[in-house]
């Protein structure tokens, strides 16, 4: 069953198409990776399924809804597509708890008590428990990163969209948030992750998207498009990767 | 000269008290109703039409946007005077007959609304993007993405500005007097016009003028520093 079906997706914007008509089903469980140069719509294409862009054309069907013509339903639509971002976000008035439990207080309506509990499961999830009173500010971009991704998990998301998680992390710390998203890889929920992190990619993906100038270059299964790329573009993409 | 202080304070204590208490109220009162005004106006000014709003809200937006900046034009373009002889004077001439006081406080509240709209405006700017993503992204509609996260960001960044704007107040509503409002200003001048004592009034009204906005500026502090705001102090633009 597709969870997400993207139709003949274009952006632009000023005139320089970001996305060109782009087409991608994406099953319920799939772990998905997208690589490709730096602006090649990739985040852009991400932040379309969870409309903080809004496409020129194209539909995009979540759930069997297509949510541009739901505009009424964005807020319902946007609690079930989890997004982490590349800057972490984290709302910066509230300590690691409070980021954790507004969403499921404030949106769902879940009581206070009940969100803390699942909060803290979450937070155990990612190594963060003990630092659920720690302010925003007082944390590295790694352990701000896993506060982030159990944020999104207290949702409770059927989809949950990684916009280069660790692309803004020191060295040392991009191996600690990956584990955390592998950890995520067994529940059941369907992840897109934007990545540089080709290695890790190539682990945890059921499929592996490669996009450049605004097109799904090559779509294929890890071992297709790392080990035997088709496309000259993939080719001459991962021969620089592997070179540095 | 000293004992002329003397005879000013133990003669007149209460003029200059009751003084005191008209500068405080025109103060305290305006920066609450500025800031009341300022709130919904600012809020106003960082509206940006979305591609899904429909024709209406957009046109409304547009126009509260522009109606918004009109406002704050003309109310930083104009000296505080002139606003309040304009008022005072323009509302008894279409028959509304109001004191002196309340043409007073309106004035000061429009005024420190027009300084305070775009100080919660640049204020609510001034918090990153990726804040009212993140919120979106959860699910949260405009208002409470707002409410929760942006906007007390916002206003902790915009704690300085409008404690600043407090302390504006307490100074600049000086000029009121000149619509017959006894504030510490006209209280002064009154003295003078019994004693002749006129540096020794002045000189006294001056104190009291600073120890008035050195206490407020001081607990304002101690206010950002209670609410962890970051500790700006500004100095004075007037």
């Amino acid at each position: 069953m597709n969870i997400l079906e993207i139709k003949n997706l274009s952006i632009s914007f000023d005139n320089t198409t970001i996305i060109d008509d782009i087409s991608l089903n994406v099953k319920k469980g799939e772990i998905i990776s997208i690589i490709g140069p730096s602006g090649s719509g990739k985040s852009t294409l991400l932040k379309c399924i969870n409309l903080l862009n809004i496409p020129d054309t194209g539909e995009i069907i979540f759930n069997g809804t297509n949510i541009l013509t739901s505009f009424n339903k964005v807020n319902q639509i946007r609690s079930k597509i989890g997004m982490v971002f590349q800057s972490f976000n984290l709302f910066n008035n509230m300590n690691v708890l409070k980021n954790c439990i507004i969403g499921p207080t404030k949106i769902l309506k879940i009581k206070k008590s009940e969100a803390e509990l699942e909060a803290l499961r979450l937070l155990d999830l990612v190594g963060m428990k003990e630092f659920k009173n720690a302010k925003v500010a007082t944390l590295s971009g790694g352990q701000r990163q896993r506060v982030a991704i159990a944020r999104c998990l207290a949702m409770k998301p059927d989809i949950i969209l990684f916009d280069e998680p660790t692309s803004a992390l020191d060295p040392e710390m991009v191996g600690e948030v990956l584990d955390v998203i592998k950890k995520l890889t067994n529940d059941g929920i369907t992840l897109i992750i934007v990545t540089h992190e080709m290695a890790f990619a190539k682990e945890i993906s059921d499929r592996v998207i490669f996009m450049s100038d605004g097109k799904i270059v090559e779509d294929g299964t890890p071992s297709e498009i790392f080990d035997n790329p088709k496309n000259e573009r993939t080719k001459s993409f991962l021969q620089r990767f592997n070179n540095h | 000269m000293f004992d002329n202080f003397i005879t000013i304070i133990t003669d007149f204590y209460t003029l200059l008290l009751q003084g005191v208490g008209i500068t405080l109220l025109l103060a305290v009162s305006g920066t609450i109703i500025g800031f009341i005004i300022s709130l919904v106006f600012g809020m106003i000014r960082v509206q940006s039409i979305n591609p899904y709003d429909n024709y209406f809200v957009q046109v409304l937006k547009t126009d509260l946007n522009n109606f918004v900046k009109i406002y704050v034009t003309i109310f930083r373009g104009t000296p505080m005077i002139l606003q309040a002889l304009i008022f005072y004077y323009g509302f008894l001439f279409i028959g509304l007959d109001w004191s002196a006081l309340s043409a007073g406080i309106f004035t000061v509240s429009l005024n420190t609304g027009a300084y305070l709209t775009e100080v919660i405006r640049s204020g609510i700017n001034s918090v990153e993007a990726g804040q009212m993503d993140a919120a979106r992204s959860l699910g949260m509609s405009y208002p409470k993405a707002m409410f929760y996260v942006v906007f007390p960001q916002a206003l902790k960044n915009s704690m300085g500005a409008i404690g600043n704007e407090l302390i504006i107040n307490i100074k600049d509503t000086a000029v009121l007097s000149t619509i017959g409002i006894i504030d510490l200003f006209s209280a002064t001048e009154t003295i003078i016009g019994t004693t002749y004592l006129h540096l020794e009034a002045y000189t006294i009204g001056a104190i009291i003028y600073l120890f008035l906005t050195f206490t407020s500026s001081k607990l304002l502090m101690a206010l950002e520093k209670k609410l962890g705001a970051n500790v700006v102090e500004i100095t004075s633009s007037n």
